[in-house]
């Protein structure tokens, strides 16, 4: 068993979750998600993001729009759709009970 | 000193040395292997673009170029694709399987606009067979002359193949993953957009608040500019088509008079049964000069169906193929063929250096009051398939062997003798006086008076085995002063010159009517004077 690739499965079934989250506190500009992504270390390379932004907004939860920049290019600021705002609903249902499985099994390894 | 590539990237254009542009492009190559298969790589892609962009932006503000190290750090910071690789591929595993299929799988049928000539369709069968499409449009251009169901055939394909529009169609009508060269050609296309809308890029960048309108402005006049080009384009693979179904046709025909048998020549309407060398052969003497003006024919007109098809062939190859050396051959091969048409007919003109006439007498008499009818024999004509005619002579070819003939001329005038007389004038060109006796000596005619009636056999006939050196015969008529003349209409195209009494009837036909030779020359007796002034 290769103990980094369980790790970064762990992470990556995360993701999308967490970046609703970030999402559900405002409206953000693709490199707002990237660093607090990164600050809460849940990824390392930005390449990551972008293929599930774009699969995000495909599937109807985000939506973009264009807003020029002053020393760039003009930026994707992304927010979530009603849509996106239930998924979110639902999944942190699921965080929970998954939280909650995992500290009951966590404590029954230790009683035993 | 390092050389220098710009880029566009999101619209923005960059300077990168050459080593940071060869890494970047390798990254993005990568990048999009990466995601050939998932839905959306071109924004995907994009969206990277942009960030790259951003962050090239940042690097830029103590210096003009991004340098290796910046590329380096930039795709230290965005991650290879391998490191993101499993997010990737579990999230899109459902869209993944069907579409890996179609990847590596079974091919679609799309017509290729990309690498098409017309509609692309023998591209994209091309494609999707694995073949060379060329052999695919030969084979269409072959349909073409095989009752024309090539257009045909075309056009419905044309119709009912879609056209491959999408990346993802373009790799399922080629039927294999992105590959090195699509991507390069991504690439290169990219930075042949930025060099030459630079200027506009720039502009947008500086005047933001007017971007929009000069984007429109600029893609407007990008759009423009495209749709020429691709007119220009079409309108030139349309000539090539055009040259190369020409020069075919041209080829065809060339195969048919020069190596064929014959039957393809058709002068005046009418079919030859000779081959090209049979018709040099009643002129030329020598056979190598036959052969050797052949060979020039040949190559003097070959030449310029090549030069037709060269054309042609170039306007259709999009590649630079250097058509040079081929157009100088040809060239050079219509020279030499020149020479070897030249050569055999200045050595033709020593046979024509020396012209000899023979007259003799055919009637000598006394001949009354009496009126002279002249008519041809009423079997005269030469009733043979296959003749080429040319001015007043007649090429016939029976077979074998082919033969001369030639029309017979008449003049008549009066004369102060009192008989009649008619002479035969046989004349031929040789290369000597002999020679040129000899020929002319060689004519055979047919003139007998019988009774007052004189008949002529219209043609004269070249000697078998002789060639043609402008053998003539004309007949001298001379009349004596009181004598009446009665020229058959037949007669009418063998008059080559008829003094005549120009107070009298010269404003009508000389055939037909009854004429007295006078002082002057002949008067009509039976026209009516003011009949036709």
């Amino acid at each position: 068993m290769n103990l980094e690739n369980t790790k970064a499965q762990m992470r990556k079934g995360v993701l999308e979750f967490c970046i609703l989250s970030v999402l559900s506190n405002g409206d953000a500009y693709t490199n707002d998600i990237i660093s607090k992504l990164k600050e809460a270390r849940l990824i390392v390379v930005e390449g990551t993001l972008y293929p599930l932004l774009t699969r995000l907004k495909n599937t109807g939860l985000l939506q973009y729009r264009w807003e020029e920049s002053s020393s760039g290019p003009p930026r994707k600021y992304y927010s979530l759709t009603d849509y996106g705002k239930t998924v979110l609903a639902e999944l942190r249902t699921t965080w929970d009970e998954l939280v909650a499985s995992v500290e009951q099994t966590q404590q029954n390894i230790k009683q035993s | 000193m390092n050389k220098t590539i710009s880029i566009n990237l999101s619209g923005l254009l960059f300077n990168l040395e050459e080593g940071a542009y060869e890494q970047l492009a390798a990254y993005l190559k990568r990048l999009r292997g990466h995601f050939s298969v998932s839905e959306g790589r071109d924004e995907i892609i994009g969206d990277i673009e942009s960030r790259i962009a951003e962050l090239f932006t940042e690097r830029l503000k103590q210096k003009q170029v991004i340098l290796e190290v910046d590329v380096a750090e930039v795709i230290a910071i965005l991650g290879q694709p391998e490191e993101y690789l499993d997010t990737e591929e579990e999230a899109e595993s459902v869209k993944a399987q069907s579409e890996s299929a179609q990847a590596t799988g079974p091919r679609r049928l799309f017509r290729s606009a990309d690498d098409g000539v017309l509609g692309g369709v023998c591209s994209g069968i091309g494609h999707y067979f694995g073949i060379d499409p060329i052999w695919l449009r030969v084979a269409f251009l072959v349909a073409f002359f095989f009752a024309g169901s090539g257009p045909v055939i075309y056009l419905i394909l044309w119709i009912a193949i879609p056209r491959a529009v999408t990346t993802a169609e373009k790799l399922q009508m080629k039927g294999e993953p992105v590959t090195i060269s699509n991507i390069e050609r991504n690439i290169k296309e990219e930075i042949e957009r930025a060099q030459k809308a630079a200027g506009e890029f720039t502009r947008r960048v500086r005047n933001s608040d007017r971007g929009r309108i000069g984007s429109f402005v600029s893609e407007l006049f990008w759009s423009l500019n495209r749709l020429l080009n691709k007119l220009v384009k079409l309108l030139g693979r349309s000539l090539g088509v055009f040259l190369l179904l020409l020069g075919s046709l041209c080829l065809f025909i060339w195969f048919a008079v020069i190596l064929g048998s014959g039957s393809f020549i058709s002068i005046n309407g009418e079919r030859l049964g000779m081959t090209m060398p049979g018709l040099l052969d009643t002129t030329f003497s020598e056979p190598w000069h036959i052969t050797m003006f052949m060979i020039g024919l040949a190559l003097v007109t070959l030449s310029p169906i090549l030069a037709m098809m060269l054309g042609g062939t170039r306007l259709l190859i999009s590649r630079r193929f250097s058509f040079k050396w081929p157009a100088r051959v040809n060239g050079m091969l219509f020279l030499l063929g020149l020479a070897f048409c030249l050569i055999p007919s200045v050595m033709l003109t020593r046979n024509f250096s020396s012209q000899a006439r023979i007259i003799e007498s055919v009637v000598q008499e006394e001949f009354g009051n009496d009126t002279l009818r002249v008519r041809v024999s009423p079997d005269s004509e030469v009733k043979l398939r296959h003749s080429l005619k040319m001015d007043e002579w007649k090429f016939y070819f029976n077979e074998d062997n082919p033969f001369i003939t030639g029309i017979v001329k008449v003049s008549i005038a009066p004369t102060t003798d009192n008989s009649l007389s008619v002479k035969a004038e046989r004349s031929a060109y040789g290369a000597s006086k002999k020679e040129a006796f000899a020929t002319a000596g060689n004519i055979q005619f047919f003139a007998r008076k019988s009774g007052n009636t004189l008949t002529l056999h219209p043609y004269f006939k070249v000697k078998q085995g002789d060639k043609w050196r402008k053998q003539e015969i004309e007949f001298d008529i001379a009349l004596p002063q009181g004598m009446y003349i009665f020229l058959e209409p037949t007669v009418g195209r063998l008059i080559e010159d008829v003094e005549l009494d120009t107070e009298t009837g010269s404003h009508h036909e000389i055939t037909g009517h009854y004429w007295r030779s006078g002082k002057n020359g002949l008067e009509c007796t039976d026209c009516y004077p003011t009949a036709e002034s």
